[in-house]
């Protein structure tokens, strides 16, 4: 089995590995634009593409050697890891509903089930804080700054 | 001591309690947007540019100066107490600040980076008055291949600030610089990374990735915490005690010079000199693995650099009309719209305009200090606020900085996506220090490459016959060896002393 | 926000229509029609860094325009890849709507279509709207180089051309057209020099004048400073004149190399799907504009002159141009 604290560095240097490679390719597709086979966009990738391949296997190797000195660190309970997950799709839904609703309503939604998510507030506080937080944000930088989301 | 006189009559006109005024107002509404989390000074500049477009040239400049400092001021208190930078060259703050901020003392670090910046502003502007011609002659002399060596030698910090293992910093570093690349390349014009997404060719922007990895991130880990207040611990005191003073005052001395004489060169902007400051206090330390958990000279040293940079940027600025920064060349483009070519020209045709604002540049600094000190308070009030209700408002922020700087919903999509990557980067432990660097220095390190390879005819050795370039790069050497060996002893010292639990991200 | 005002709009000249049949008012609804333009801030894209020649007449343009509308008009500067970046984004990535303009100049129109066998934009993509000014090129060199008049320095690149430096924005840039076709003149191997990529006028100039390359060939009000602090001098001025603005540099032509025609212009165009009206709206403002003193003692600060061209007079001379360049650029393999 593979401890929690080298999974990470484990799927960490598998995803770099496999960077290194796209890095490659995108190196290898650049190389045709330049005047010269040393010089040019795609020198530097071409490096990186070599430091990531290089690094990401040696990280790979060394996450299974360094198995035992790590010390599995205390998970967080699932209720927070819920919350976290929630939180950050919160956001991202936000993106889709600003686009969709337009700012004021979209900001209001997304600011209640973010005081419920990491204020733990009641339904009606973390309306009232919502409404709060939405007003003055409109008013400062859509009202006065003029910053146009569309 | 024609300088001296002008410099008085600078004051003279700077005086006037209109000008003093607009310093004032310049330098309260720049804190005020700087203290924004997610709203960083050049934001606060370009959102606010247009306000000072309808004022009179000499006031149209003082107050913009007087945003500009403000606002770098305000970023640094966002990154001490909320870990939070607003701009690039605040990062290195952060490392410091916010562990200090956690262990109760937000108030002397925020207070001994006022007096930093203050210190390294004067700093700036003595030698602005006093040296600007000749300073800026030999800012000439630097052509690619000695930026390339540049470039080489701050890539070098990657060792001595990745923290735990050297090939995740690098791996991490890489990452950063792959970031850097995506969009047009600079050499053919031609796309790359791009896989035919529009929102790919132009690019990432630094302010989005930054407010995602520092500010998304932290009120993820927030989250994890249940944190109940915005920075845990008490506020203590709000002035920096002797000893706290007495330790940064070399720190902030060295980091000014270090600041000041790589502003000089255009293209070396803050976020580079305060990353080499902040390394160098790091390396000669006693105690080099204080630093990153709550040293004040780790404050003190990069504020210093940045601010120096800052006001050693006017110089190419004044004497041959050479914007070093991106907030510098927006105050270009405000002097230009004024009709007022930067150059010696400058000095000659509107010498009072001209020592008017460097004499403002001073009592900017001094108004800074003035209405910074007292107000300290208020920012460290503010971290006691709940933690339920500050991070909802940070997040709302942070999405309109992201927004805002191109008015794009691409970057603000991109800062969440680096906030949830930024948290499981903090949950693997690989440092995002070498990322933000690598991605400072990606563009500028492949430019002067491209451009030393034409220089030279595509013969790298020119940057080895040219004695600037070539002291550089053994400097380059020497500090990699010296890293390496500190990072050693430092890692040695950390296993001893606390058995590797935190990280230096 | 948006959504409200597209509803708001939308039924707003659901009722407009229905009064308007209902007073069989034919005639007039055409004219009801046209939508309020301005109606909030417009984003002017700039595809350079601040301070150079492109960046000055759009902010120029902006104040006067934004007075004139009572809108704000943002300048937004995106520099990077000649050009192309800024004008990707205000062409494709944001909406057509009129509420992003992008400053256009010849090196991300004529020139990058000359230069690139699948530009990121051509002239298809965007709506060219009006030509605002026009500058003079400069060719400078260091202040203490061994020559004294273009002629000389002509010559000494016929015998060297492995020898000659020259700063561009990339291979498509404005300088790197002007160097081609002067070396065509002269009968000189352009192959054989190289060329230095820079960021813009303010990056390039201190490398001319600290050594770091020979040649930069910017517009007069970019060379300006660097000329007045003695760092650089200026061989030749293109055009059939003198410029008002150097009036002791020679031209090219009296030093006996004729046919220099690559000029420095800046417009505005508009992204392809953008309403006609907004683009009339621009159109006639400009005209109006270029009349207006200060904004013309706006431009003879910054150094560039008038060069007011209509929407149809601007897309022919565009059109011409593109060709004209495209040819240079086959002939000297710059195009990729």
């Amino acid at each position: 089995m593979i401890r929690p604290g080298n999974l990470f560095d484990f799927i960490g240097a598998l995803l770099f590995t496999l960077l290194g490679v796209v890095v490659s390719i995108e190196a290898y597709r650049l190389q045709s634009y330049a005047s010269s086979p040393y010089v040019g966009d795609h020198t530097l990738p071409s490096i990186l593409g070599g430091v990531f391949l290089v690094m990401g296997v040696v990280l790979l190797l060394q996450s299974f050697r360094l198995q035992a000195a790590t010390s599995a660190k205390s998970s967080i309970p699932a209720e927070l890891r819920m919350r976290i997950i929630l939180c950050l799709s919160v956001l991202f839904l936000y993106i889709w509903l600003l686009g969709m609703a337009g700012y004021i309503v979209a900001t209001w939604l997304i600011s209640v089930a973010l005081f419920r998510l990491i204020g733990w507030y009641r339904w009606t506080t973390s309306m009232l804080y919502a409404a709060i937080l939405t007003v003055s944000q409109y008013l400062i930088f859509v009202y006065w700054l003029q910053i146009a989301f569309s | 001591m024609d300088t001296i006189q002008f410099l008085m009559d600078g004051f003279a006109s700077a005086l006037t309690l209109q000008n003093v005024l607009m310093a004032a107002i310049g330098a309260l509404i720049g804190t005020f947007v700087g203290v924004l989390p997610g709203l960083g000074p050049t934001s606060a500049i370009a959102i606010l540019l247009p306000l000072t477009a309808v004022l009179e040239p000499t006031q149209g400049i003082i107050m913009l100066a007087g945003i500009y400092y403000g606002a770098m001021y305000g970023g640094s208190t966002t990154a001490i107490l909320l870990n939070i930078p607003g701009e690039l060259s605040s990062v290195p703050t952060c490392l410091d600040g916010y562990p200090l901020a956690k262990q109760g003392k937000g108030g002397p670090a925020l207070g001994i980076s006022a007096i930093a910046s203050f210190t390294a502003g004067l700093m700036g502007v003595v030698g602005l008055v006093f040296f600007a011609p000749i300073l800026a002659d030999q800012a000439l002399k630097f052509g690619p291949p000695e930026y390339f060596a540049l470039m080489i030698l701050a890539l070098t910090l990657m060792v001595s600030l990745s923290g735990g293992s050297l090939i995740k910093s690098f791996l991490m570093g890489a990452f950063g610089y792959t970031l850097a690349l995506v969009g047009l390349g600079p050499s053919s014009g031609m796309p790359r990374f791009d896989y035919g997404v529009s929102s790919l060719v132009g690019g990432f922007d630094m302010i989005s990735i930054i407010i995602g990895l520092f500010a998304v991130t932290e009120v993820l880990k927030g989250i994890e915490e249940k944190r109940l207040s915005t920075v845990i611990g008490k506020p203590g005191s709000v002035y920096p005690g002797k000893a706290d003073l007495k330790k940064s005052a070399a720190p902030m001395l060295r980091g000014g010079l270090v600041g000041f004489f790589l502003g000089l060169l255009p293209g070396c902007s803050a976020a580079i000199t305060s990353f080499l400051a902040y390394d160098l206090e790091k390396k000669i330390a006693k105690r080099p693995e204080r630093f990153g958990k709550g040293a004040i000279e780790g404050v003190a040293s990069p504020e210093a650099a940045n601010n120096a940079t800052s006001s050693a940027g006017f110089i190419p600025l004044f004497s041959l009309g050479i914007p070093s920064s991106p907030p510098l060349a927006i105050l270009l483009a405000g002097f230009m719209i004024y009709g007022l070519t930067p150059g010696p020209v400058l000095f000659e045709q509107h010498a009072s305009f001209v020592w008017t604002v460097i004499a403002s540049m001073f009592i900017g600094n001094a108004m800074l200090l003035v209405l910074n000190l007292p107000m300290v308070w208020i920012w460290v009030k503010l971290t006691q606020v709940p933690y339920g209700i500050m991070a909802p408002i940070i997040l709302m922020l942070c999405t309109i900085g992201a927004y805002s700087v191109r008015n794009s919903m691409f970057d603000v999509l991109i800062a969440f996506i680096f906030g949830g990557l930024g948290y499981l980067f903090y949950k693997g432990k690989w440092p995002v220090v070498p990322l933000i660097l690598c991605f400072i220095l990606g563009p500028l390190l492949e430019e002067s490459f491209i451009q030393t390879m034409a220089m030279g005819s595509g013969d790298l050795s020119i940057v080895l016959g040219r004695p600037i370039s070539l002291t550089i790069l053994l400097a380059a050497a020497a500090l990699l060896i010296v890293s390496i060996l500190l990072n050693k002893r430092t890692q040695i010292r950390v296993r001893e002393e606390r058995r590797g639990e935190e990280d230096v991200a | 926000m948006k959504g409200y005002q597209r509803f708001g709009t939308a039924l707003l000249s659901f009722i407009l229509a229905l009064t308007v049949s209902a007073c069989g008012a034919a005639g007039e609804k055409e004219r009801q029609t046209v939508p309020d333009y301005p109606t909030r801030q417009i984003e002017y894209v700039v595809p350079y860094s601040a301070g150079g020649g492109v960046d000055l007449v759009a902010r120029a343009t902006a104040d006067y325009l934004s007075k004139e509308w009572g809108q704000p008009i943002l300048v937004v500067n995106k520099p990077g890849g000649g050009g192309a970046i800024g004008a990707e984004y205000a062409l494709k990535q944001v909406k057509p709507d009129g509420y992003t303009a992008l400053a256009v100049n010849v090196s991300n129109t004529t020139m990058l279509t000359a230069g690139m066998t699948n530009p990121p934009i051509t002239n298809e993509d965007q709506v060219y709207t009006s030509r605002i000014g026009q500058g003079t090129l400069a060719f400078a060199v260091k202040a203490d180089a061994p020559w004294n008049d273009f002629a000389e320095f002509s010559a000494w690149v016929k015998e060297h051309p492995e020898e000659l430096t020259w700063t561009s924005v990339g291979p498509a840039g404005f300088s790197a057209f002007g160097v081609a076709e002067w070396l065509d003149v002269i009968g000189a191997d352009f192959s054989k020099t190289r060329m230095i990529v820079t960021k813009g006028g303010s990056d390039s100039l201190p490398k001319v004048a600290g050594g770091h390359a020979v040649l930069a060939v910017h517009m007069i009000g970019e060379v300006m400073p660097m000329l007045q602090a003695g760092k650089i001098k200026i061989l030749a001025v293109s055009g059939t004149q003198r410029s008002t603005f150097l009036p002791d540099v020679p031209t090219a032509e009296e030093q006996g190399i004729k046919g220099l025609s690559v000029s420095w212009w800046t417009g505005v165009s508009f992204a392809k799907d953008t309403p006609q009206h907004v683009i009339e709206k621009w159109d006639g403002a400009i005209a109006k504009m270029v009349q207006d003193p200060v904004f013309l003692k706006h431009l003879e600060t910054i150094q560039v002159e008038p060069a007011y061209a209509d929407r149809t007079v601007f897309l022919q001379e565009v059109t011409r141009e593109t060709e004209y360049y495209t040819d240079l650029a086959t002939k000297n393999q710059m195009r990729k």
